[in-house]
């Protein structure tokens, strides 16, 4: 029962630890990312020019659509974009939604959905560590 | 005379009430009644004039409406981030609980969350279903799935809300100021709140 017990704590923590630093500003979860990185990945030298190109890099996914993050975020992310159902997306830059990239949770779940529907896959830190560098260099 | 007037006063009256209440069950119903057939069979030949044969099952017009369904924080946090609050009582038990199942492919779209999260969404969508709901409205949707093996996952692909939108046109549902026919609120005003009743129908032009 005590091991039972302490492997489960074990877990909880490890599950609570890892994606989680609580992250309140744009610099704490870009500095998430960054120290995140897996062990072949290295930070692009030129992070906000990668992270334009991947937000505007458009592909054809599984389902035959054509889709990039621009689709419901706007070409310019400074700008109001549209859901699927037709419903109004907050600017994805800091400088015109305060509330952006603050809270580390809410990032990873989008990150995570979002990167799936455009390119199957989840997006590695890198790329997250680009597209915050670009999305926050918009002004 | 006089005599015989005053003897009639409360009969006059109790006749004027009944025929006036008689008359209101009849013909100030809700639309909900107009097409009361065996939703889904024959809804295409069917007139929209409402029916005098058909039984008369409501006392007002608020019975259509599924009511406020005091949405959690948590839903809206969750769900209205891509579209309108839906009603839980839009949908039976078994249709939510299919949905919270698929949400890796949430029409179109991965919408996955964490466990917790979405048991405790799946508790209030099912705490709010139509099975729950005491509205006529609920009621005839039930009706109409019976038989289905299949549990619907959106509500405008069940025969249901195509008998109730026959005369609506598919171009109609593409227009700009609509989208499609999952957002129910550009043409309901109160649909998150549950009201659909056709009085309060405005549908965009454009
Ligand atoms: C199918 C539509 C859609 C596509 C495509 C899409 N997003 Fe999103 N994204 C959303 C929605 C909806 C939200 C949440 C809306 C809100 O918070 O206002 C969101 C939020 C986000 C957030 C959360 C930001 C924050 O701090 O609030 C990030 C990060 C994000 N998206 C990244 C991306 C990336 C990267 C791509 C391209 C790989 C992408 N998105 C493509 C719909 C989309």
């Amino acid at each position: 029962m005590t091991i039972k017990f302490v492997l489960k704590s074990i877990g909880i923590l490890w599950m609570l630890g890892s994606p989680l630093v609580f992250a309140q500003n744009v610099d704490a979860v870009l500095n998430h990312y960054k120290n995140n990185l897996t062990q072949n990945e290295q930070l692009d030298p030129n992070a906000t020019q990668e992270g334009k190109t991947l937000y505007l890099r458009d592909v054809i996914n599984k389902k035959g659509e054509k889709i990039s993050c621009h689709t419901c975020h706007g070409l310019d992310p400074k700008t109001q974009g549209k859901s699927k159902a037709g419903k109004i997306i907050e600017p994805l830059a800091p400088s015109a939604n305060a509330q952006r990239f603050t809270d580390i949770k809410k990032v990873e779940k989008w990150f995570r959905r979002n990167c799936r529907d455009v390119f199957d896959r989840e997006c590695t830190a890198k790329e997250k560590v680009n597209f915050i560098s670009y999305i926050t260099s918009v002004k | 005379m006089i005599r015989l007037k005053q003897t009639h006063v409360p009969l006059i009256l109790l006749l004027s009430i009944l025929t006036f209440g008689a008359a209101n069950l009849l013909y100030g119903d809700d639309d909900d009644d107009d097409n009361d057939g065996k939703s889904g069979e024959h809804h295409s030949s069917q007139s929209s004039s409402p029916s005098t044969s058909k039984k008369v099952a409501s006392k007002s017009q608020s019975a259509t409406d599924l009511g406020a369904p005091g949405y959690t924080t948590l839903y809206k946090e969750e769900c209205t981030s891509c579209h309108m609050a839906y009603h839980p009582a839009l949908l039976p038990t078994a249709s939510w609980t299919k949905m919270m199942a698929s949400l890796k492919d949430h029409f179109g779209v991965d919408a996955t969350l964490e466990a917790k999260t979405q048991s405790e969404l799946l508790k209030f969508l099912v705490s709010g279903s139509a099975e729950k709901n005491r509205s006529r409205r609920a009621q005839k949707l039930l009706k109409s799935l019976k038989g289905n093996t299949v549990p619907p996952v959106s509500y405008s692909t069940t025969s249901y809300f195509k008998q109730k939108h026959h005369e609506i046109s598919t171009g109609v549902f593409k227009r700009k100021g609509i989208n499609s026919a999952a957002n129910c609120l550009a043409c309901h005003p109160r649909a998150e709140e549950g009201g659909y009743n056709e009085h309060e129908v405005k549908i965009p032009k454009g």
